[in-house]
């Protein structure tokens, strides 16, 4: 071995010695166990309101994570609502009561022994803008659904969409099946997309598939053209269908989903170099989401078939 | 912009010219610079009533090196009507007719070391204290090469990090933030020139060449109207200009970098320059690393990293009353690595033998250029004026390519390639003309306007093809682009008041507009002073501010990427303001022990915050969508005690501060900023050991700042299933502690041919602490009896500085 390759040997067992991992407290953070409360209320639908009792990580498992005493309050429009309860896994109870209208202003507070009261609030929201489509294979053969409508900017509300597929599929001698899915969304940076809403935030975990979701205060204008570029035919397709979902959010789940979609992509959020964006929650002295959706378009739209 | 250099040099030296009477004269030595001399020699300070006028030319001609300190201030002063005592380090002069004993002997001082006046004073020693703003700490190189020194290489900005009330962030980078400030919030000032970025190696080191600064002037708060811009803080760096009469400099060799600087006249006694280089050798580490990867994995793999910065300053002196100068300054950092590799795989039931390569390059620049003109000119006897014309600029690129290719039997199966750059220019070019006048005995005032004209243009391009079989599949690319251009007028003025002999204050109004987009946003920011003198040797003192920053950095992460750009003000992204109330008292207590305690409330409107999604890089087009914006406040308590007795120096800082944030987006109250470190401490001590050696360490502790991270978890569905974890509020994990000792050793010798050699010697965290860098919640699966449920949730930190020893070697000459 040379001289050379010994300094340059010597120096990186030098870096590599830099680098040193160690374990430090994580109890000094004023953080007590608190109330979570879960729950996507759909205007018109049965109202599922999920309540826990959350502790400090470093607690999980070792104490006891029952709610004791519990004792609650659910308004609509600063009127008690009548609501049932049982007991379900995780410790939890769940509220149940009948649909709300949209519009309706719906608050929860909810106590047990041990913890904080907890408070969250919510407006259902109202109808999606009268809107009109049009499907159609881009210049790339992508299937697209190009959405258009008008709102006025100022009164601040927020969307969502999501395209369900069903797929007639034939696979060598075997007869055609059907598959269902969501057509997953361009989102990346890197991902090359010619669509000016290539950068709007697409949420996950919201139902069975992708919502894509964005907000009056985003635009700039009243206009809105929302170009849903669904992917290409998939060898073997004999029909294929999809069918549209569209959203009105509350503030809350825009901004809930929003965070959940911030604190799975951003490459910085897990070691503290980035905005805690991903933090949002709604509910006050505890932790979770208190949201509410209007679910105004579902259709199929058959637009291919061999 | 080589025609703009030239004609705003042609225009300066006409226009100097034609207040400058015709012939040539020799010019003398002024008294001024004969002090400087002995100042330098001797280390010794002036304090002086700022009425005595030391830039009058003189004869007297003091030999320092054959001539103690009092022959060379009897020289000096014989034939003047000024009056000198020495008082251990410092040298008190006063009016021959107005003599008189003080009590206290630093009571002289009520000039201010500005831009605008900036030879007056040789040096201060309690500035402090006798100033009327708050919030003020003064700096010269002797406490930049006294104090702390990263690899054995004084730094400004770590030395200011010192300081109370000056969060630090992340380990080792050069974040600074003031008082609740945001980091982006500093009004940089290089010889009065805004700077947008000033660090190396991703703040390491900073941009500041300590050989070539006089004087730093730093303030927290009672924020002079002279400056705007920023809303937290100003670092005011004034750069020294080349001897007029003699060439010297110095050479300096350390463990990451080395220095030179050289300075002397052009014409003698007329025309100085003085020029400084920088420049890193860590790619001479690097390069022969990156070879022995290569060899041993046997695969390409290159890495690279080498930042510079050049200062240079040409001064002219027409008279004893104009001076011209001309100021450069240029830096840039570099880094790139390069990685490739090939392997061979068989595929099918054929076996076809394949080959698969994949190379990556990544590259990373950014860096400052200045250029400057300034024309200082005494238009009557107290009555100054400077203006000064600059060009800046701050550039950064970030650039990726990643190519893949699959080759069987030499035909070429499936490529991609794949490109993409993040490039952002920040430029200003700006104007601006100050004017100090001496109104009598009570008042000082300083009045001025300027303007600057931005340019922000941020860019983004990709390039992505794809071919299978020889057949393009894919060939797009896409550029983004969002220029922007703004001015921004802003006029000022300020008033030193001797109210009574112990009540002084400063009042001042900066107006300023920024035009962007069609949209104005005017501002009016008030400035207020007061100091009260309780007694000669104690002062009460408050102060109001406002300052408004018109651009944002738009910054992904809280690292200093080159990913990250400026952008100005528009219609939808108002500027940011900042409101604040400080407040303290300084005294001089016996046995030369100066004390001091300041506290403050500060209010922050329209801080911006990255959304987060868009990940590493900030979108270019889209950037006011991914900024939100919300409040902060801060407020807390500074205390500073410091003790000397010519040999030994002792100082302690302390700070009791909150800092929190209001991003509605975010959260729906008010949450604790990340860096909302409650105490921070920092003691300090020098010693001299005889005439040759000095000793300086300091130790330096502050709470654990914050990050966010999932904190509370439900029980899970059953045993052995993971439990759900949520947020309950932004920086809801506090770190652990920071503390580190920094010890140094200079040891100075005189060579044969009398040239001055120094050998630093110094240690980094010299008791190890690994302090965090990285800090992330971990969890792993281990069920007992006590842990129903098997899951454990420990935070987890990564440090990567341990202790760092280095030395340097300086020589000057």
């Amino acid at each position: 071995m040379k001289a050379t390759d010994k300094i340059c040997l010597l120096l990186l067992g030098i870096v590599s010695l830099t680098g040193c991992r160690y374990s430090f407290d994580i109890e000094d953070n004023g953080l007590k166990p608190c109330m979570c409360i879960k729950s996507f209320i759909c205007a018109d639908s049965l109202v599922n309101v999920d309540v826990y009792k959350a502790v400090p990580v470093q607690h999980a498992g070792k104490t006891d994570m029952g709610i004791v005493s519990p004792s609650y309050s659910l308004k609509r429009n600063g009127k008690e609502v009548e609501t049932s309860s049982k007991d379900i896994e995780n410790y939890g109870i769940n509220l149940q009561c009948e649909g709300f209208s949209k519009g309706d202003r719906l608050e929860i507070t909810f106590c047990a022994d041990g913890v904080e009261p907890a408070a969250a609030s919510t407006v259902i929201p109202g109808d999606f803008p009268e809107f009109t489509y049009r499907t159609y294979r881009d210049e790339d053969d992508n299937w697209c659904i190009l959405l258009e409508y008008k709102d006025e900017k100022d009164s601040r509300d927020y969307y969502g969409a999501s395209v369900e597929t069903r797929r007639t599929i034939r696979h060598g001698p075997n007869p055609p099946f059907v598959t269902y899915g969501f057509a997953s969304l361009p989102y990346a940076h890197n991902d090359v997309s010619l669509d000016q809403f290539a950068y709007a935030p697409v949420v996950s975990r919201f139902g069975a598939g992708d919502m894509y979701i964005w907000a009056d205060e985003d635009r700039e204008d009243d206009t809105y053209e929302i170009k849903y570029i669904i992917g290409s035919e998939i060898s073997g397709t004999i029909e294929f269908a999809v069918r549209l979902h569209l959203f009105k959010l509350s503030r809350e789940m825009y901004h809930h989903l929003y965070a959940d979609y911030d604190s799975s992509y951003n490459p910085f959020s897990y070691i503290g170099f980035s905005s805690p964006s991903f933090a949002y929650s709604n509910v006050m002295k505890g932790c979770g989401y208190f949201c509410a959706y209007s679910k105004d378009y579902s259709d199929w739209m058959i637009t291919y078939k061999k | 912009m080589k025609l703009f250099y030239k004609i705003t040099l042609f225009l300066a030296l006409v226009t100097a010219a034609a207040f400058e009477a015709p012939g040539k004269r020799e010019i003398q030595p002024t008294i001024k610079e004969q002090m400087q001399k002995l100042h330098q020699h001797f280390d010794i300070n002036f304090i002086y009533d700022s009425s005595i006028s030391l830039d009058i030319p003189t004869e007297a001609r003091p030999d320092p090196e054959r001539q103690t300190l009092e022959e060379c201030l009897e020289t000096l002063f014989k034939d003047t009507d000024i009056v000198w005592e020495i008082h251990r380090k410092y040298i008190v002069l006063t009016h021959k007719d107005k003599k008189r004993k003080p009590k206290d002997y630093t009571i002289f001082i009520e000039e201010q070391h500005d831009t605008l006046n900036e030879s007056r004073i040789t040096a201060l020693t309690d500035k402090d204290r006798n100033m009327t703003q708050t919030g003020f700490k003064k700096l010269d190189k002797k406490k930049f090469d006294m104090g702390f020194a990263v690899l054995s290489s004084p730094d400004v900005i770590k030395s200011l990090q010192q300081l109370p009330g000056v969060a630090t962030g992340t380990e080792l980078l050069s974040g600074m933030y003031v008082r609740g400030g945001d980091g982006a919030d500093n009004l940089y000032l290089l010889d009065g020139v805004p700077l947008y970025q000033v660090s190396h190696l991703l703040g390491l080191f900073s941009s500041f060449n300590t050989d070539l600064v006089e004087s730093l002037d730093f303030y927290k708060s009672g924020f002079p109207a002279r400056y705007g811009g920023r809303l937290s803080s100003v670092v005011d760096v004034k750069t020294r200009e080349g001897d007029y009469n003699e060439y010297h400099g110095l050479f300096s060799i350390g463990l990451l970098d080395g220095r030179l600087q050289f300075e002397g006249p052009i014409i003698k006694d007329r025309t100085s320059f003085n020029i400084g280089l920088r420049r890193s050798w860590l790619d001479v580490v690097t390069e022969p690393v990156g070879l022995l990867i290569s060899r041993l994995e046997n695969r390409d793999f290159r890495i690279k990293y080498a930042f510079w910065d050049m200062n240079a300053d040409i001064t002219h002196r027409f008279s004893e009353k104009s001076r011209l100068s001309f100021n450069l300054y240029g830096g840039r950092d570099a880094a790139k690595f390069i990685s490739g590799e090939g392997f061979d795989y068989s595929e099918g039931v054929d076996k076809v033998e394949k080959t698969y390569y994949n190379d990556v390059a990544m590259g990373l620049e950014w860096g400052n250029f200045v250029s400057q003109i300034n024309w200082h000119y005494g238009i009557s006897d107290g009555h100054d004026m400077s203006l000064k014309a600059y060009f800046s600029r701050y550039g950064s690129l970030f650039g990726f390519e990643e190519s893949e290719r699959e080759e069987a039997l030499e035909d070429i199966q499936y490529s991609t390639y794949k490109y993409g750059s993040n490039r952002s220019r920040t430029s200003d070019v700006g104007v601006r003309a100050d004017f100090s006048l001496r109104a009598g005995e009570r008042h000082h005032i300083r009045y001025g306007a300027g303007i600057q004209y931005h340019i922000y243009s941020p860019e983004y391009f990709t390039d992505k093809e794809a071919t299978s079989d020889g057949k393009v599949i894919t060939d797009q690319s896409l550029k983004e682009s969002d220029r922007r251009q703004t001015v921004e007028p802003a006029v000022y003025i300020e008033d030193e008041i001797v109210i009574t002999d112990r009540l002084t204050s400063n009042l001042g109004l900066r107006y300023s507009v920024i035009l962007t987009e069609g949209t104005a946003y005017h501002s009016l920011q008030p400035r207020a002073a007061l100091r009260f003198g309780l007694t000669d040797n104690t002062s009460l003192k408050m102060s109001y501010s406002e300052m408004v920053q018109n651009d944002h950095q738009i910054a992904s992460n809280y690292l200093q990427l080159p990913t990250n750009f400026w952008m100005p003000s528009t219609s939808r992204i108002a500027p940011s303001r900042s409101r604040q109330v400080s407040g303290g008292i300084y005294s001089n207590l016996p046995h030369n022990i100066k004390f001091s305690a300041e506290g403050y409330f500060k209010t922050m409107d329209n801080l911006l915050e990255f959304r987060g999604k868009w990940g590493l890089y900030p979108p270019i087009h889209l950037w006011e969508e991914a900024m939100i914006a919300g409040k902060g406040r801060s407020w807390g308590l500074e205390s500073e005690i410091e003790w000397s007795d010519g040999k030994t120096s002792l100082a302690a800082y302390y700070t009791l501060s909150w800092s929190q944030r209001y991003f509605e987006e975010f959260y729906p109250d008010w949450y604790r900023d990340r860096n909302d470190n409650r105490h921070k401490l920092t003691l300090t001590a020098t010693r001299k050991l005889g005439k040759r050696c000095e000793v300086y360490g300091s130790w330096n502790f502050h709470s654990g700042g914050y990050m966010t991270a999932e904190a509370m978890a439900l029980a899970p569905e059953e045993v052995g299933r993971w439990p759900e974890t949520f947020y309950t509020m932004p920086n809801n994990i506090k770190l652990p502690d920071y503390h580190r000792l920094d010890v140094g050793f200079n040891f100075r010798k005189t060579t044969k041919r009398g040239n001055e050699s120094i050998w630093n010697l110094s240690i980094y965290n010299a008791y190890c602490h690994m302090n965090p860098f990285i800090t992330y919640i971990d969890s792993d699966y281990e069920f007992t009896k006590e842990n129903l449920f098997g899951f454990n949730f420990t935070g987890e930190a990564f440090g990567i500085i341990p202790i760092l020893p280095s030395f340097s070697y300086t020589l000057k000459f």
